[in-house]
């Protein structure tokens, strides 16, 4: 046991002075693992997804609630939730899935106001944010706040209305959380009834809620499981990396091989960024 | 000086992969490839194919992991 360990991280004669882990046999082997892992995490999050999948936790109720403490912190008043907004969000939704697109704008040119429209909503001032993949309502607000043109938005005085959808969903190829936050202001000429009773979420919004609560629950975050993975492999690779140059370099052995410098440089940065990325992106 | 250069380099391309989530499929290749070029030119005197191969495999793993994580974030 003590030599297959010795032979796999430690640089001596068996493996040519050059621990076998950094062998480009191993590293080719380390790749296919990798990528086998990934194929496998891929099919599988699709066909049990209760087990393995995207965790979020994400509520409407949530993101109109941090929507409304950065509103209130920042001195403007709360916004009030709208059910046509929030259906106007729910249709865009659908749309960027049926469709398959990221985008503000349908690859067939309809503009995020097209839905507005669509429900009735006479707007004055109309605004939308996207987001996705986010594992929790805190992460996608503050995602936002750290945009200027997002901010911009949540901190608008000139809207007076919100609607958001949260939608789970398969999209352009993994299951995914779908955020469309719609910010509003009615024309005066809008009849009362049209408005959603304020400070509430809707019946309607209340299920989409439910759905995605009981299907993106997975026992397994496949974000967190290919996190996981990285780390660990790069760990133990940039170690390695660390003892075969301090034996080398104490013993002092010539040997044909990359600069070792170069390569704990490129495995530390490597190293850092996977541990920075955070899940989700906005639009 | 050139492995300040590659830090640098690689710093600012793993930086903008944090900062930019939309760009982290073309930002991975760069970071990949910058330090692919970056072991052969430093080589370039004693340059066999087994350090051309060395390189090219970790930045291929280093791509392909920034890649996944992207796919998957």
């Amino acid at each position: 046991m003590f030599k297959i360990l010795s032979h796999l991280f430690w640089p001596h004669q068996s493996n040519n002075y050059k621990a076998k882990t950094l062998h480009i046999s191993s590293l080719s082997v380390l790749m296919l693992l990798v990528m086998a892992g990934q194929i496998l995490i891929t099919i599988f999050s699709r066909s049990i997804p209760t087990v393995l999948g995207i965790a979020s936790s994400i509520t409407a109720q949530e993101l109109v609630d941090l929507t409304n403490a950065k509103r209130v912190e920042a001195g403007l008043p709360a916004l009030e939730f709208n059910q046509l907004l929030a259906q106007a969000a729910q249709a865009k939704a659908a749309d960027m899935i049926v469709k398959n697109y990221w985008a503000h704008t349908s690859p067939d040119g309809a503009t995020p106001w097209v839905w507005f429209k669509n429900l009735g909503y006479k707007y004055l001032y109309a605004g939308e944010n996207l987001a996705r993949d986010f594992a929790d309502s805190a992460g996608v607000v503050n995602a936002w706040m750290n945009s200027p043109t997002h901010r911009e938005n949540i901190l608008s005085n000139r809207y007076r209305e919100v609607g958001i959808a949260v939608v789970h969903d398969n999209f352009q190829g993994q299951p995914t959380t779908l955020v469309v936050q719609m910010f509003g202001t009615q024309v005066s000429s809008v009849p009362v009834e049209a408005k959603a009773k304020v400070g509430r979420i809707t019946e309607a919004a209340e299920a989409v809620l439910a759905e995605v609560q009981v299907v993106s629950s997975p026992l397994i975050d496949s974000f967190s499981l290919t996190k996981a993975v990285s780390i660990s492999l790069t760990l133990v690779l940039l170690v390695v990396m660390v003892i075969d140059a301090v034996v080398i370099t104490r013993k002092r052995i010539v040997r044909l091989s990359g600069k070792a410098w170069a390569h704990l440089v490129f495995l530390g940065i490597l190293l850092l960024v996977i541990i920075g990325i955070q899940p989700g992106l906005i639009l | 000086m050139s492995y300040l250069a590659l830090t640098l380099i690689l710093g600012i391309l793993g930086g903008a992969y944090l900062y930019w989530p939309a760009y982290r499929l073309g930002l991975s290749l760069a970071l990949g490839l910058s330090y692919f070029l970056w072991g052969v030119l430093m080589h370039k005197r004693e340059l066999h194919w087994q350090i051309v191969l060395e390189y090219f495999s970790l930045a291929l793993m280093g791509a392909s992991l920034l890649i996944f994580m992207g796919l998957r974030a």
